[in-house]
């Protein structure tokens, strides 16, 4: 199989070294970009790709960076959005550990296409080893021409910075992020005015996931009409995904897109260990809803087949439960996560998950109330479409397909006295 | 206005155009329920009750109406099962943790969380008791009670903190759920205005003087007016049992007095109020026999004032005696006195108190009444020039305007000053001058050739005086606010903006908005300068970045390019000008001139309600000594201040809440104050006790005792006042007081240049310019600056007294 991403991930973090990259094909892109592109060919090119952002939303990348107005008062940014805190994720951090300059050279390219001059890593504080590789290579790109005032003497400048950000999941979100790196609150803003158009500092900025960038090159080199023959016709390209739970080999896996899922975790992930049976599959990080083993059978890694059984590719961190996983507990942990990740900002997240929280609790101690079950499903309901940044509907995701999914282990926390006593009471 | 025609639950209504879809509903009889969104505060969409579904532009979601801009054509349904789900489901969320301990909140009767549960929530909550996470209750500032678990996270007070206020005191700490309003210290240090407690929904934020005290349904509300400072802001005084108990710009049910501040009132106006109450109160006239000042009755009293009275008129004549007023008290009381100086005295020697820290309004009314600027039109100005003085602690609406200008409108501000002031934050140009040259600037205005003179008499580079000139010149409509520190001819001479610096053709003007617009589109830092720019740098993030939101009011117009206003100090010195009661008008002494001659040419003087001893400050033993010479001292006072402790005769005078009376504030703007409370103890007002004096030394002045015939004859007789009256003042609110403008004809120009040039060169070019970074709290120049009333505020007063201790500047150090 062709592979854009995962090229120099066995030289376990010798391409870090800019002559490592160099010497395995690094920056040719960049210098084929001056060569032969103009910024807005660099844009159609990864039109043509069908591109589609790595981050969890899965919106067209070119279609994103052709929204950036030509002609803008302020300055234009690029972010690279590295702040991977969805639960199951970890492919960014590969990507950066193991080829950082792959990345940095995605970024110049993108940063050529748009016309921004200084840009930005965003990155999460728990990835402070990896900023520091970031920082290395950074440094190396910057005596070698690749950054600075003059990239590769074609008179374009390009800064690049690391920053770090404190810990808190809400900084992934787009819009958030750019306060974050403004020096603000995480809060999400109001959009639109989209990024593209109303970004960092009030000038047009586009954020990317890491792994979105980092595909640039390949594309850059190969042509986005190849780029998106290594896919379907919609979801162009291949993909990274981090594979976690009942697996044998956990781990980050880059596969075409459209690949079974089960061909993955039954191949690539050699099964599930001990023999035992496939329950549930979270697909793309904690957030998407869950599906049956039954579903999971279905199912290719793209974006419209998760669509099919109601799922998402998200971050692409798929979770694999077998059969001796409680989804209750799942889902408890889950809920636990959005309930201390809500930034706060509007009602239905910030109530809803604490709400949602306290009724697991309680059923977690085989306390529930008759009825805690349709609760939950009716808070996640209120929650969802109604919370003012997606945080709130991947809080309500996850208890609703749960619950519809695997209403028996939900079912179990009901405590049944308490049922006889409350009507006697009544 | 330009309108759209948009469709509201199938009705076709009109909108301005632009108009926030929550406010165009709601004038047109359709509330949307909301907490977070409040009228010119940058929109939030965080509560997510004003849910409406928008079908033309067709949108898959709900929308909240408080970010969606009108346009032509929409179509919007209000009213829906779904909608109703979503907003009692909000209400749900809201209570889910909430205490709902209403018998014991003080916002319980005005609690916008309750009034929208019962119009818009269920009358059953599925969130039990037990699981509900406590925070506890707690003071984080002299005046501000936190109440954290019964929050909503509307962030009212946190917006009205940074946008109206500019003090960035108070924020959200933790996250999600455990989200608090607090300061990052837990104890908040601000300029203590209290609003963010007004704004507050429920009962989050109190106020520390009404926690406990009454319920809002005991409260009589009475719409009247502050007396603090001359900006004059309407306020709901609230009374219980003949107390009053507190003063609100909006009660929780978003009430408001109706006055030019709309929802704002400052520390002074919000907390000072208990002085009305206080036990020191003189509550009934006192004698002086021998070294004490004795209870007397009022007919006691009044007959040895009058007695006395006459017989140091009939031994030295009428203008041995001198009567002082203050600058606070009403038009009637003003009026009255100065008919009972002319008429029953036959004196000359009448003034209202000041001295050279008032407007030098003698100067500024020479030629004519130049156009005066009311709050409305500083936060529609183009361009702001602020002169001398420090509006955010002497006049706190003004500076709240100045702030709106800029934040809301764009408006250019341009200070010159010699001191540091917050304001500079909100500037486009601030220059720091000479203490005392401030008047070289008007020189430079008018008079292009003295740029560079002016400019190192002021210390500063020429190149900033001719930038202000260019700014001023091709701007469209400015407004100067000026303090104390312009004088005589400096004052005088703005009669001459008006023609030296006008905008030559309005595409000029045009142009040079549209490029200071573009600049602040533009400003932004760059991103790798090592300095990130902060939020504080750019106020102007508002109007950039929300552009439709420079909506709805039309801007006022003036028919003038040049509007001024005087910060005059008092609540009334407008008023008292206007009455007459001023020396330059009498042409007698004035009031310092009075107490001068204390003992020489003045027997006896007659003061109403001024504490002149305290007001001289270091001199007070000077003046003290002085009043000891004279052979009657009366004075009509609240409480026995330094002054009165001297008097002969006290007569116990009626607060701003139990008086009732005209006053006009520095927009020359009259305004209704009404009675909230009957008087305490015997005081009565001092417009009354003055005609009843008069009475006894045998003038009747026809007011029959009634306070309305006292503004009949005011309404007759004072220029700019025909065809007022106490009811229409009442319904119509703050009334602009008309009168002639300027006579350009008057103007010795020769002279009047002269007289400047001889300004300029009197200035001490030897004084150092204080280019000292702001501190925390600027107060050194405000120590002897706030109403002397305060003294007798426990809520304020200790402040105050911790203000004027700090004499180095203290530790935090906003950033420039
Ligand atoms: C709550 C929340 C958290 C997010 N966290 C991340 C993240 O950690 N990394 C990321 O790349 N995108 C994250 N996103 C998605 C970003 O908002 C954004 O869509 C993405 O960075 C765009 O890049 P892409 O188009 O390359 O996917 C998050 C979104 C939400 C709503
Ligand atoms: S849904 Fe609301 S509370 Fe939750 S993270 Fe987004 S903005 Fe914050
Ligand atoms: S804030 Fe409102 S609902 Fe809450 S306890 Fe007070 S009065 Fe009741
Ligand atoms: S304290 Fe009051 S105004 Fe502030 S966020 Fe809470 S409810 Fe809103
Ligand atoms: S700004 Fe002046 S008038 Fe308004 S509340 Fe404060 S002191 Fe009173
Ligand atoms: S008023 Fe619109 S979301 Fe709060």
């Amino acid at each position: 199989m062709t592979k854009v991403l995962t090229n120099r991930f066995d030289l376990k973090g010798g391409a870090c070294d800019i002559d490592v990259y160099l010497k395995t094909g690094g920056y040719q892109a960049l210098a084929r970009t001056f060569k032969d592109f103009t910024p807005d060919q660099v844009i159609e090119e990864v039109k043509k790709s069908a591109l589609r952002g790595r981050g969890g939303a899965g919106f067209p990348t070119g279609m994103k960076w052709g929204f950036v107005p030509k002609e803008s008062k302020r300055p234009k940014y690029v972010v690279c959005n590295a702040d991977e805190s969805e639960p199951g994720t970890g492919k960014d951090r590969d990507l950066m550990r193991y080829d950082p300059h792959l990345l940095i050279e995605g970024m110049i390219i993108a940063a050529y296409a748009l016309g921004a001059r200084d840009n930005y890593i965003y990155i999460r504080g728990e990835y402070w080893y990896i900023k520091e590789i970031l920082e290395k290579a950074i440094a190396q790109a910057y005596e070698r021409g690749y950054l600075g005032k003059n990239v590769l003497g074609s008179g374009f400048e390009c800064n690049l910075y690391v920053h770090p950000g404190a810990g808190a999941y809400i900084c992934g979100e787009e819009t958030a992020l750019l306060e974050s790196l403004e020096g603000k609150r995480g809060h999400p803003r109001l959009k639109p005015p989209f990024p593209a158009v109303v970004g960092l500092y009030g000038g047009p900025t586009i954020v990317n996931n890491v792994e979105t960038l980092a595909a640039v090159p390949w594309i850059i080199q190969n042509g986005g009409e190849a780029y998106k023959a290594l896919g379907t016709e919609k979801s162009g390209g291949t993909k990274l995904f981090t594979v976690s739970g009942h697996v044998n080999r956990p781990g980050n896996y880059e596969v075409a897109m459209g690949y079974p899922l089960m061909s993955m975790v039954n191949n690539e992930c050699g099964g599930i260990p001990g023999g035992r049976k496939l329950k549930a599959i979270i697909p793309g990080g904690s957030s998407v809803p869950i599906i049956t083993a039954e579903e999971a059978e279905k199912v290719n890694l793209d974006y419209e087949s998760m669509g099919t059984v109601g799922s998402m590719l998200g971050s692409g961190g798929v979770i694999v439960m077998d059969e001796t996983v409680d989804i209750f507990e799942t889902t408890m942990n889950v809920t636990h996560f959005y309930k201390h990740e809500s930034c706060g900002w509007c009602t239905p997240c910030r109530e809803g998950t604490r709400w949602l929280f306290k009724v697991f609790e309680r059923m977690h101690r085989y306390e529930g109330r008759p009825g805690d079950v349709e609760l939950l499903y009716d808070l996640a309901d209120k929650i969802l479409g109604k919370s003012f940044c997606p945080l709130g509907d991947a809080a309500a995701m996850p208890v609703q397909s749960a619950i519809q999914k695997f209403r028996d282990d939900f079912d179990r926390r009901i405590k049944s006295t308490l049922v006889q006593i409350n009507t006697a009471a009544d | 206005m330009e309108t759209v025609k948009i469709t509201i639950n199938g009705q076709e209504v009109a909108a301005p155009k632009g108009e926030l879809l929550i406010e165009a509903c709601e004038m047109n009889g359709v509330y949307l329920p909301r907490f977070c969104h409040f009228r010119g505060l940058t929109p939030q969409a965080s509560c997510r009750m004003c849910v409406v579904r928008v079908d033309n532009p067709k949108i898959p979601k709900l929308q909240t109406a408080c970010t969606m801009p009108v346009s032509d054509g929409m179509v919007v349904t209000t009213d829906s099962q779904e909608i109703e789900e979503v907003r009692s489901a909000m209400i749900e969320f809201l209570l889910s943790n909430h205490p709902v301990d209403c018998p014991v909140c003080d916002r319980a009767g005005e609690c916008e969380l309750q009034d929208q549960t019962y119009g818009f929530g269920e009358d059953r909550t599925r969130s039990q008791y037990d699981d509900k996470e406590n925070f506890l209750e707690r003071q984080i500032s002299p005046f501000i009670y936190n109440d954290p678990q019964r929050c909503v996270v509307c962030k009212r007070c946190t917006r009205v903190c940074e946008e109206w206020m500019d003090e960035f005191a108070i924020t959200t700490v933790n996250r999600g759920s455990q989200t608090l309003i607090s300061s990052f210290s837990g104890w908040v240090e601000c300029s203590d205005c209290g609003n963010c407690v007004d704004v507050c929904p429920t009962g989050t934020l109190l106020h520390v003087p009404y926690k406990y005290v009454a319920r809002p349904w005991d409260l009589k509300q009475t719409p009247t007016v502050c007396n603090f400072c001359s900006d004059g802001c309407s306020m709901l005084a609230g009374s219980r049992s003949e107390k009053l108990i507190r003063t609100v710009a909006r009660d929780g049910r978003g009430r408001t007095a109706g006055g030019i501040n709309h929802d704002f009132l400052c520390s002074l106006g919000r907390y000072t109020i208990d002085f009305v109450h206080n036990r020191q109160r003189v509550d009934r006239p006192m004698v002086r026999r021998g070294e004490h000042l004795v209870p007397a009755t009022w007919d006691e009293a009044l007959n040895f004032v009058a007695q006395r009275l006459s017989e140091i008129k009939a031994q030295n004549g009428g203008e041995s005696i001198g009567v002082i007023s203050a600058g606070r008290l009403m038009n009637e009381d003003q009026y009255v006195l100065r008919r009972f100086a002319e008429e029953t005295i036959g004196t000359k020697n009448a003034d209202f108190y000041h001295d050279d820290d008032e407007v030098d309004l003698a100067a500024f009314f020479k030629y004519g009444t130049p156009a005066i600027a009311t709050q409305e039109h500083i936060q529609s100005a183009d361009t702001i020039l602020l002169i001398g003085s420090d509006p955010n602690e002497e006049n706190p609406l003004t500076a709240f305007s100045i702030r709106w200008a800029v934040r809301q409108k764009a408006a250019r501000l341009v200070i010159v000053n010699s001191m540091p002031s917050r304001l500079e934050r909100q500037a486009q140009t601030a220059v720091r001058v000479r203490e005392g040259s401030e008047p070289a600037l008007i020189h430079a205005l008018v008079d292009e050739s003295r740029i560079n003179d002016a400019a190192s008499a002021m210390g500063v580079d020429a190149g900033q005086i001719s930038d202000i000139r260019r700014v001023l010149v091709e701007s469209a409509k400015v407004v100067v606010i000026f303090g104390d520190e312009l004088r005589s001819a400096a004052v005088e001479a703005l009669a001459l903006l008006e023609e030296t610096l006008a905008t030559p053709n309005p595409e000029v003007a045009e142009a040079s908005r549209k490029a200071h617009i573009d600049a602040l589109q533009r400003a932004v830092k760059s991103s790798n300068s090592t300095q990130k720019p902060s939020i504080n740098e750019n106020p102007y993030t508002y109007i950039v970045e929300h552009p439709t939101l420079e909506v709805a009011a039309e801007p006022v117009s003036s028919a003038t390019k040049f509007s001024f206003v005087p910060l005059v100090r008092y609540s009334n010195s407008m008023g008292a000008w206007q009455m007459g009661l001023d020396s330059a008008g009498t042409g007698g002494l004035s009031a310092q001139a009075m107490i001068n001659a204390a003992g020489g040419s003045i027997k006896a003087l007659y003061i109403a309600g001024e504490d002149v001893v305290s007001k001289a400050g270091g001199n007070a033993s000077i003046v003290r000594s002085q009043l000891e010479k004279l052979d009657l001292l009366v004075v009509q006072e609240m409480f026995l201040t330094d002054t009165a402790e001297l008097a002969d005769v006290v007569l116990p005078v009626t607060s701003f809440a139990e008086a009732q009376g005209t006053q006009v504030n520095n927009g020359s703007q009259v305004q209704f104050v009404r009675r909230t409370i009957p008087p305490v103890g015997q005081a009565r007002p001092d417009w009354m006790i003055v005609t009843q004096v008069a009475r006894l030394m045998g003038t009747d002045f026809n007011f029959q005792g009634q306070l309305k015939n006292v503004f009949k004859e005011i309404a007759e007789k004072i220029d700019g006042y025909s065809g007022l009256s106490h009811n229409l003042l009442a319904n119509e609110g703050a009334t602009i007081i008309r009168r002639a403008l300027p006579d350009s004809g008057r103007i010795d120009h020769a002279d009047l240049h002269n007289r400047l040039a001889m300004l300029t060169a009197a200035i001490d070019r030897s004084v150092a310019v204080d280019s000292s970074e702001l501190t925390a709290k600027a107060g050194s120049r405000l120590q002897n600056r706030y109403p002397l009333i305060t003294r007798y505020s426990e809520m304020i007063s200790p402040k105050l007294a911790e203000e004027s201790a700090l004499e180095a500047p203290a530790p935090v150090i906003f950033p420039a």
